[in-house]
Formats: structure tokens, sequence, C-alpha cells
């Protein structure tokens, strides 16, 4: 997906797993407009770094434990939407650098 | 020869002695690492609990403050002491009923971290130490409130040092890694409420959940009914249920449904001999185990204990239709 200007890009991402599974499923809400412009151009750069091909697959580990967490992220730059999911650690090293700057800005905000 | 000693051993605690060596003894014929799998307990079993305050950080690993050390007395905190007090009891149900010494059974010191993250709803071990979110308040209270759930997550530990490769958190050895945490958490609570099979609830997470999101998080004897959990329960208690590349807390309500169907007919505590068949089992499973896999080991511990507890767990896999 090309990334749009003048289009806001909203990232979501999903946490499922420990006791609680779907039921406690985590999800936190950027919308990069919105944040910090530091904190901002930390994630977009984590964001441009996940390769377009990684962009609608899985990157899930083959022998998962109970405390990988499965983690979705979804992208939404105007109509368009696309997801990844994966496990820390498993993919494109960007995502799991994306998903603990989502972290710190969730902590942060 | 310890298989026919202990089938014909007239005290219990005889019994129970002859089985885990004959259980030992036969993991050890065939697994060469066994001793990592099923460590002998070291000489000196010491419980050690330590617990962290992390002010709401929410970092990985986690850290945070160390506020109350084995043999501390109470804090004002009531999470601190919970994830304390349950540790403890969950330590020493491990210890007094399946002698093993803490969860990697060589004396691991149990590490709790409580107050992670701002309205974290949930609660994990994460490889080396437990992890308690204080909930929203919306869905979820504080999880070190309910010994079952930290007995739950503790035994996701036991499953790593006793299942060789531990059980791979995906499919039906996910769903059967999430049973067995849920089957020794009921237990342990249970066994500290002094609690027959009958008189037990059966529920888990009872007592985490806000009045008006539910009464528990899931139910053993009753799999999917929402009326006794909350509305998003969709456990099914019978294969006939099973959703194929789900949720490994879906899918666990079938290995929790034959746990509490064993136990109820096997009678008495499920302290007793469930548990141990339970426990006997880990170190015969694969890191890939399938729901008939578990049966078929389950059902194999229980003959070592006699005809009438083969037929009772026999039959309670039959019930959830993972056997014909």
């Amino acid at each position: 997906m090309e990334k749009s200007e003048g289009h806001q890009v909203k990232l979501v991402l999903e946490k499922i797993g420990g006791f609680t599974g779907p039921a406690g499923r985590e999800v936190t809400e950027i919308d990069l407009a919105r944040l910090p412009p530091d904190q901002a151009a930390a994630i977009a750069q984590e964001l441009a770094a996940v390769p377009p091909e990684a962009w609608n697959q899985q990157y899930l580990s083959a022998h998962p434990k109970p405390w990988d967490f499965r983690h979705v992220l979804r992208q939404v730059d105007g109509a368009v939407s696309q997801s990844i999911e994966f496990q820390l650690h498993q993919g494109p090293a960007a995502l799991t650098r994306l998903a603990e700057k989502i972290a710190a800005a969730k902590a942060s905000g | 020869m310890l298989r026919h000693l202990a089938e014909h051993a007239k005290a219990p605690r005889d019994r129970d002695a002859l089985f885990q060596s004959a259980l030992l003894s036969e993991f050890l014929r065939g697994h060469r690492s066994a001793r990592r799998f099923l460590s002998l307990p070291s000489a000196a079993a010491a419980k050690h609990r330590s617990v962290y305050d992390c002010a709401h950080s929410q970092a990985t690993p986690p850290h945070g403050k160390l506020v109350r050390d084995e043999g501390g007395p109470a804090v004002k905190d009531p999470a601190v002491n919970q994830a304390y007090d349950s540790a403890g009891t969950t330590y020493d149900f491990y210890q007094k009923i399946l002698q093993r010494n803490s969860i990697d059974n060589r004396g691991l010191r149990i590490d709790s971290f409580v107050h992670y993250g701002t309205k974290f709803n949930n609660a994990f071990w994460d490889g080396g130490e437990m992890v308690y979110g204080d909930g929203d308040g919306k869905l979820f209270l504080g999880f070190t409130g309910a010994i079952d759930v930290v007995a739950h997550e503790l035994t996701h530990g036991v499953t790593q040092y006793s299942t060789p490769g531990g059980l791979d958190y995906v499919d039906q050895s996910g769903a059967l890694n999430e049973s067995i945490s849920d089957v020794f958490g009921s237990i342990v609570k249970q066994w500290s409420l002094g609690q027959s099979v009958t008189q037990a609830d059966w529920l888990i997470g009872a007592g985490i959940m806000t009045p008006q999101a539910g009464k528990a998080l899931r139910s053993m004897k009753d799999p999917g009914n929402t009326k006794v959990t909350w509305s998003g329960d969709d456990q099914p208690a019978t294969m006939d249920g099973y959703v194929t590349g789900g949720d490994v807390h879906t899918n666990s309500g079938i290995p929790n449904h034959a746990f509490y169907l064993a136990a109820t007919a096997l009678g008495g505590n499920s302290w007793g001999d469930a548990a141990k068949i339970w426990y006997g089992t880990l170190p015969l499973l694969q890191h890939d185990a399938t729901f008939a896999d578990a049966a078929e080991a389950t059902i194999s511990v229980a003959a070592k204990l006699g005809k009438s507890q083969a037929a009772a767990v026999q039959g309670a896999w039959k019930k959830v239709k993972v056997i014909k």
C-alpha cells in the first residue's frame, strides 16, 4: 500500500494471549497525526522498515510458548487497510520494534 | 515390578510412592534426557517467593521494586499479599501432593510481578516469572484475587519443565497446554478449600470479572454455558464443537471437560487419583500432542493405578468424543 500524503495513518495493534486469551485482548490504537512528533517519527520509521510483501502475511512461531502473545497489526490509511499477524521475534525485525514503540506510545499517552 | 507392587500395595501412601517410582523408572528407560524433564528434587526443598511492584510499567521483561520477599511480613497492598500467598499455596500443593520441588522440580524461586501495565486485562507466565495486571475495572478486576489464576499460570511453568520441549501453544497441543493449567488451577483451588469433586464449582477465574461482565471465564463442568460464566464463553464440551484453527482458550474446553468427568467418576478429591494421573501424563506427551495422545497417555497412567481408574478415564474421553 502506498502511503498517501494528506491521509491520516492509523495503526491498530491487538495482543491476544495469557490467562484471558481473546477475552482480554489488548487493543492499542495509534493515530500518528496525534502523537508527539518524535514519537510519531520513530513509529513511522519502523513502519517504513516493514517490507511491503510482509503485509497480509502471518509470522508465527512453529513451536509457540504460552508467553508468545499473538499480535495483529492493522494499518488504516484512508479507505485502505492491511494487516499482519505475528508473534514477537518472528518475521521482519521491524515488527517487534514497531510493537514495542506502539506499546511505549500507549504507556506515555 | 514396581507397577506390580504399586497395584498390590494396601496403603495409599505406599501405592502412590511406588506408582511415582514406576513412572520415573519407565520414563528413564524411554528417555535418556529424562533428568531434565522429570528431575529428582534437589536435596533441600526451600520455598522462596519474591513479589515485585511494576508500578504500572509494561516493560518486557517485567521489572519492578521488590516489595515482599520470603518470610517477610504482609504489606498494605492486597495484590502483593495475594500473589505471595497463592504462589505459596501452589508451591505447597505441588510439594505435598505431587512431591514436586517448585515449578522446575529443582527449587526454582517464584518471582511475581504485580501492577503490570495500566488496566492490563491479563496475567501470564513469561517462561521464568509470573506477571499480573490489575484489570480495567470494566471487564476484569485484579488477577491476583483468584488462586486458580495463579496456579493456572504457574502450571504453564510446570508443563514447560515436565513435557519434553513443552506443549506447543497452538492447535490441540496448545489447547492441552491451556487445559492442563486449568486442571491444576482448579485442583489447587479445591485443595486449598478442602472441597470434594462434588462440592467444587469447577469454575476458572471466578471473582476476577466485574459483576456486570460475568461470573467466571470458563467452566470445566459445563464449558460454553454463558449462564455460569460470561457472554463470550465459546468453549465446546465435546469434539462436536471443536473449532478447527480455533484459539487454544476455546478448544481447551474439551480436555477440561474430560478431566471433570474423570475426576467426578473417580470421586473423592480431585487431588487424589485424578491429579496423579494427569500429572503423571506430562512427561509422556510430545510437544505436538493431540487430544487422542493425551487420552491414550492418561488411560495408560490410570491403568497403573487400577482397572476402575482406567475405566473412569477412558469413559471421560469417550464422553467428550475424543475416542470411541
